[in-house]
């Protein structure tokens, strides 16, 4: 945060919007929820005695073993604590969540920028890539990008940010075009700032807020879209503790080891809505 | 009998900051065919004591006051504003252009605002309706009834505004800032305007103005507000003769005019104090130059002196 | 010589009327202006004037249709977009909305030291201890350096905008209305403090404003703009005292003194500013002009300079002068 504060000359501080947030109950509940989820992943070891099984060790003689006091959630096809691996699959998901809408900022939030503060044959050849990449469903274009490098971690979610980013472009570039006519981007001009640190001092700290807004709302949608990718075994690969993954596996056993799919589906569907829900929320507040 | 009564009038709004006193106490006297002049800087109340004169505070703000009557008409135990608002007293705002709907003639609206208040046929209504624009100064009134808000200049949409204000038949008009989005030259014709409809049809005016200038060419008698009460009312030839309030000599002294070149305009430092716990004592003792320990704890009342020139200031 | 010479500056702007037709709205028509060093020039006009494309055109905000910019020795408008940047560390300009103008997402300390970053290498503390320097020339203390712009007053802001524009110390500086946002008593700190730094420091200011008593306390000289056009231009004094353009002597007509006893002048002007698109034939003021006659409505007369360095652009500026005193 240091050298991102020294780089572009601004404090990063959406202040208006907490002071919102904290009238909503729903906003309040999905914080909350979003909040715990994010503390167990970081300390999981300490939350499970089971933390080698989480991480995938087997235990042969536990196998299938339904949810009792040694295992609340049950156990899997090896025998291991799905306590710990759900535990340990939120570090997955969510550390794949955050990556993939990083990643699609990081290429989307500039090339917004430029298109919307140059105009021009720019504008429309950025515009018009991000209209080539809209025109595919995401998910088969994941799908095709995945298996093209490789199933694995990094791969998805490059797979995944990269059908993303047009999204972030569009909504930062409707936002440069508003901008450049602003006094405050002429009085630079006549001060002889140039181009480019025009659009990263005084255009992309003015965009921060919907950015915010969309990329909390897409975080539910990163989780459940990498879930699937890991579903279709494109995705994270076995023995890495993964949500989607856990699913894939588990259907198979589904109905009789019902604990098997319930508790992994359940946690996608607790980050999904909570992000959902907070993003919705700060949506209203920045409104 | 004065048209207009105000006693004590107080106006607060609550926020999430805590309670802001808008107005503090306002005392406003206001007789029958006068201009008066409501003058202040940015924050002082001038509005919103407008609006609370139409009923117009909205559901977050408490209005207050020992006496509110309107030629009689006590406005504090008024519940049905509909009578009041257009029939007895109209407003008017600094943007015409705002507050005249785009999607329908002038001829349109001010029918519409006539046949509501006086069940008029169709020929009368559009007789009265000319009638209305010659009386505001657009000679050319066939034509303006047909055109759309946009297709007029500022100066003009405001003379329909004033039209629209007097097409109810309200016999006290307060105009919020009429000229200030206005050209100076088109402002001096409205100011006419406003004189000429006051001599010739008799009616009441409050202008809300920040433009000292304004007052001067326009108003009988002026009262100066500042953070929410008045400072300082009287004539307005005995307020520009002999301002005696230290907030009035300051922004006098505050306007570049023919002849300050070269000298020092007399600046009033510091700003305006903040309307959420006000402090105890005059409200202007933190930028007043002749400030005395008095004003520091005890809040000055309007005390009258000789000419009806009345003052809010120890010095007095 | 002149620190700023404009020659034949044109500003034309393509407007659609209609689905098909398109005319040319003459914003800044064949302006010729001179501005010495140290000099303070006013230029006032009502809404339409061309007083703020004029500036821009100056300032190659914008690039004006033909003419030139002669700044310091040298034709702004034939320079390359980098010699042009470095050019601009000698010309500042204050707008009139201080919070409109500063980035709303910087700190003061950012805002101000901006120029010196852009145009200088100086960094670190010595950069941090020349913003501080500039901020306490205009008012200000240290204390500001970390707030943003909505957090001060509207004549702090201001401030912070005009210490921005002084920090490089420019040739000119060009006021867009730098006090038409403000409250007078706010209005007067920013000019008194405008006149200080100009008394320190020695800089020109253009300075643009529809108040004509605004401009008055700082310019030397006045040009009045009306439609595209400047109608009259002399030293404050000459505007004031002796208005010859039946315009110019409207507008003082109309500005309002806080005086109750100035009598109601006999100069009025009818109807407002014309459509740029469709400027009135002949002299472009004759429709509002009580003096105008028939070659008024047919021949746009020429700005013509007398023997005191002023200019007027009417066919009869001397006689109706003389006409006006003897109603008085």
């Amino acid at each position: 945060m240091k050298v991102f504060t020294r780089w572009f000359g601004f404090r990063f501080a959406p202040d208006s919007i907490p002071a919102h947030l904290r009238r909503d109950p729903l906003a309040v509940v999905s914080s909350l929820i979003i909040m715990i989820m994010i503390l167990s992943a970081i300390f999981a070891p300490l939350l499970t005695s089971r933390a080698a099984e989480g991480l995938g060790e087997p235990n042969p003689s536990e196998k299938l073993a339904p949810p009792s006091a040694a295992h609340i959630f049950g156990a899997d096809h090896l025998g291991r604590d799905l306590y710990a691996r759900v535990l340990f699959g939120g570090r997955t998901a969510l550390g794949m969540g955050f990556l993939i809408v990083f990643g699609a900022v990081l290429i989307g939030a500039p090339l917004g920028a430029i298109a919307g503060y140059f105009g021009g044959w720019l504008d429309e050849v950025i515009m018009r890539v991000t209209d080539v990449a809209l025109a595919f469903p995401p998910l088969l274009l994941a799908i095709a990008i995945a298996s093209a490098l490789g199933p694995n971690l990094t791969n998805a979610a490059i797979a995944i940010a990269l059908t993303w980013w047009p999204w972030y472009t569009r909504i930062v570039r409707a936002q440069a075009l508003a901008l450049r006519e602003r006094p405050f981007i002429e009085a630079a001009h006549v001060i002889g700032v140039g181009n480019f640190t025009i659009i990263a001092r005084h255009i992309l700290p003015n965009v921060l807020s919907p950015v915010i807004v969309q990329a909390t709302l897409d975080l539910g949608s990163a989780i459940l879209t990498a879930a699937a990718l890991s579903f279709l075994g494109l995705g994270v690969q076995p023995p890495t503790p993964d949500w989607g993954q856990m699913v894939s596996t588990g259907r198979i056993y589904f109905p009789q080891r019902w604990w098997y799919v319930t508790f992994p589906g359940t946690a996608i569907f607790i980050a999904t809505m909570a992000f959902n829900l907070l993003g919705d929320s700060v949506q209203d507040a920045n409104k | 009998m004065s048209l207009l009564e105000v006693r004590d009038l107080s106006i607060s709004f609550s926020t999430s900051h805590g309670l802001f006193r808008a107005v503090n106490g306002v005392n406003l006297t206001i007789e029958r065919g006068e201009i008066f002049g409501l003058v202040g800087e940015t924050g002082c109340g001038k509005t919103v004591t407008g609006l609370a004169l139409m009923g117009l505070i909205s559901s977050t703000g408490r209005v207050t006051a020992s006496r509110l009557s309107l030629d009689g008409l006590n406005l504090l135990s008024t519940r049905n504003w509909q009578n009041v608002r257009g029939r007895r007293i109209s407003m008017i705002f600094q943007d015409p252009a705002a507050c005249l709907n785009p999607t329908f003639t002038i001829g349109q609206q001010l029918s519409h605002v006539i046949r509501y208040h006086f069940h008029l046929d169709s020929a009368a209504t559009h007789h009265r309706a000319v009638e209305l624009l010659n009386d505001v100064g657009l000679s050319d009134a066939a034509h303006t009834l047909r055109t759309y808000p946009h297709q007029l200049s500022g100066g003009m949409q405001q003379r329909v505004m004033i039209a629209l204000a007097l097409a109810s038949g309200a016999e006290l008009l307060i105009a919020d800032e009429p000229t200030t989005a206005l050209d100076v030259t088109i402002q001096s014709q409205i100011l006419r305007l406003l004189k000429s409809l006051r001599d010739k049809h008799t009616l009441t005016i409050i202008l809300i103005t920040h433009d000292l200038g304004v007052v001067a060419h326009t108003c009988d008698r002026v009262a100066v507000l500042y953070a929410g009460s008045v400072a300082e009312t009287s004539s307005t030839v005995d307020l520009f003769r002999n301002p005696k309030h230290p907030y009035t000599q300051g922004l006098l002294g505050a306007m570049p005019r023919h002849g300050t070149r070269g000298k020092p305009l007399l600046a009033i430092e510091g700003s305006l104090p903040s309307g959420i716990n006000p402090s105890v004592g005059c409200p202007f003792a933190a930028r007043c130059p002749l400030v005395m320990k008095i004003c520091r704890t005890d809040n000055p009342t309007l005390t009258p002196t000789e000419n009806a020139h009345a003052i809010a200031c120890h010095l007095y | 010589m002149a620190l700023l010479e404009v020659r034949s500056l044109v500003k034309h702007y393509p407007v659609r009327v209609g689905l098909f037709s398109r005319r040319q709205a003459k914003a800044v028509d064949d302006v010729n202006l001179t501005v010495n060093p140290g000099e303070t020039i006013g230029i006032v006009g009502e809404s339409g004037s061309g007083k703020t494309t004029l500036a821009r055109c100056i300032l190659r905000m914008i690039e004006p249709t033909s003419g030139e910019v002669i700044f310091d020795g040298v034709d702004l408008l034939k320079l390359g977009q980098s010699s042009l940047r470095t050019k601009r560390r000698e010309l500042a300009v204050v707008y009139q909305n201080p919070y409109l103008s500063l980035s709303p997402r910087l700190a003061v300390r950012d805002l101000v030291s901006e120029p010196l970053v852009t145009h200088t290498s100086l960094r670190g503390d010595a950069l941090n201890d020349r913003v501080v320097e500039n901020l306490e020339a205009v008012g200000l203390s240290a204390d500001y350096l970390n707030k943003r712009s909505r957090q001060l007053s509207g004549g702090q802001a201001q401030r912070v905008a005009i210490a921005r524009a002084l920090v490089l110390r420019p040739k000119l500086i060009v006021l867009d209305e730098p006090t038409s946002a403000l409250d007078v008593s706010v209005q007067a700190q920013v000019l008194n403090l405008l006149v200080k730094l100009r008394t320190e420091l020695g800089f020109t200011y253009l300075f643009i404003s529809h108040n004509l008593d605004v401009v008055q306390h700082l310019a030397d000289r006045i040009a009045v703009m009306y439609l595209g056009k400047v109608v009259e231009v002399g030293t404050t004094d000459q505007v004031f005292s002796q208005a010859t353009h039946p315009y110019t002597m409207a507008l003082l007509a109309a500005t309002p003194e806080p005086h109750p006893d100035r009598k109601a002048s006999l100069v009025t002007v009818q109807g407002s500013v014309p459509s740029l698109t469709a400027p009135p034939t002949g002299c472009h003021y004759h429709p509002r002009c009580q003096w105008a006659v028939e070659r008024c409505r047919h021949e746009m007369p020429a700005l013509r300079l007398d023997e005191d360095r002023r200019a007027v652009r009417c066919h009869f500026p001397r006689e109706y002068f003389q006409a006006s005193k003897k109603f008085e």
